[in-house]
């Protein structure tokens, strides 16, 4: 795991979604364990969640999939109620760390609505988990259009 | 034949480091800047020569060499030298590699939150629809 150390944020995935839903139970859904594991994982996956809500506190996410073991531990950054809560961690790949990553979430009510904002952040991948990246694969052109159209983004951010 | 033998498997173990080498995290890296990725963009339509790339960046040919050699460290782009010029060509599998990766990453995020709006309503139907 020393291979996986603090470096500069290399990539991040940014998204914002509003919810017909109070602030307080948008973040209830969001932060209670009992709640999280029933939507974070993908379908086929079985999800576990543990997590000490506090900063500094350990956090795990463990989902067990039909062929593969997905494992992110780490800790807790930062936790404001209704506003904001930021962990970060390791994720391993049956049982091989992959990546750093880090997760920002932002809450914000608005007449009613919740609005959440994801800015997950990723870095120091490990060379040899590239067989996590299988995918259909586009038009050359076209994929490096949506690369440099989404790192553009970056820049104005 | 001894001495051909050794040279190919030189040439396919160098190969294979170079692969190895282009990681995500490089990938990602090299085109962390803005001359990197209008050096990408230039060469998508063919290769090109080092002089020429350098004659359209407002910077010295030291500094346009630099960025080239990120990108080639990188695995994103090949050196070719032809008597006196050098051409650069783009390689583009660590390019490919890093969209898919990218763009697994932005769906894997839009299911999740599907699925948290889903269950969302689901609780909320719960309140309002009790008892069942």
């Amino acid at each position: 795991m020393n291979h996986l150390e603090t470096a500069d944020d290399v990539v991040e995935v940014v998204k914002t979604r509003t919810f017909d839903a109070p602030l307080s139970l948008v973040w209830k859904v969001w932060t209670e364990v009992e709640h999280r594991n029933q939507w974070w994982g993908r379908p086929g996956f079985t999800t576990v969640c543990e997590h000490d809500l506090r900063p500094g506190g350990k956090m795990s996410i463990y989902m067990q999939g039909p062929d593969t073991t997905v494992l992110i531990s780490g800790t807790v950054e930062e936790v404001i109620a209704n506003e904001r809560l930021v962990t970060a961690g390791v994720l391993e790949i049956d049982g091989v760390a992959a990546l750093n990553t880090r997760l920002d979430v932002s809450f914000a009510e608005h007449a009613g609505m919740t609005s959440v904002t994801v800015r997950h952040t990723f870095w120091n991948f490990a060379g040899d988990r590239n067989d996590m990246l299988d995918g259909a694969s586009a038009g050359w052109n076209e994929q490096m259009e949506r690369l440099e159209a989404y790192l553009r983004g970056r820049d104005a951010s | 034949m001894e001495r051909l033998t050794l040279v190919g498997r030189g040439a396919i173990l160098n190969q294979m480091v170079e692969y190895r080498e282009a990681t995500l995290d490089r990938t990602f890296a090299a085109l962390a800047d803005p001359t990197r990725r209008a050096l990408v963009a230039k060469l998508r339509t063919g290769s090109e020569t080092i002089s020429t790339l350098a004659g359209e960046f407002p910077m010295s040919l030291q500094a346009v060499i630099k960025h080239l050699d990120v990108l080639n460290d990188a695995g994103l782009i090949t050196r070719k030298k032809t008597g006196r010029t050098v051409a650069c060509a783009l390689t583009p599998e660590p390019l490919e590699r890093a969209t898919r990766w990218l763009e697994e990453q932005q769906r894997a995020w839009d299911e999740r939150l599907d699925r948290f709006g889903a269950y969302l309503h689901h609780l909320q139907q719960g309140v309002t629809d009790e008892p069942s």
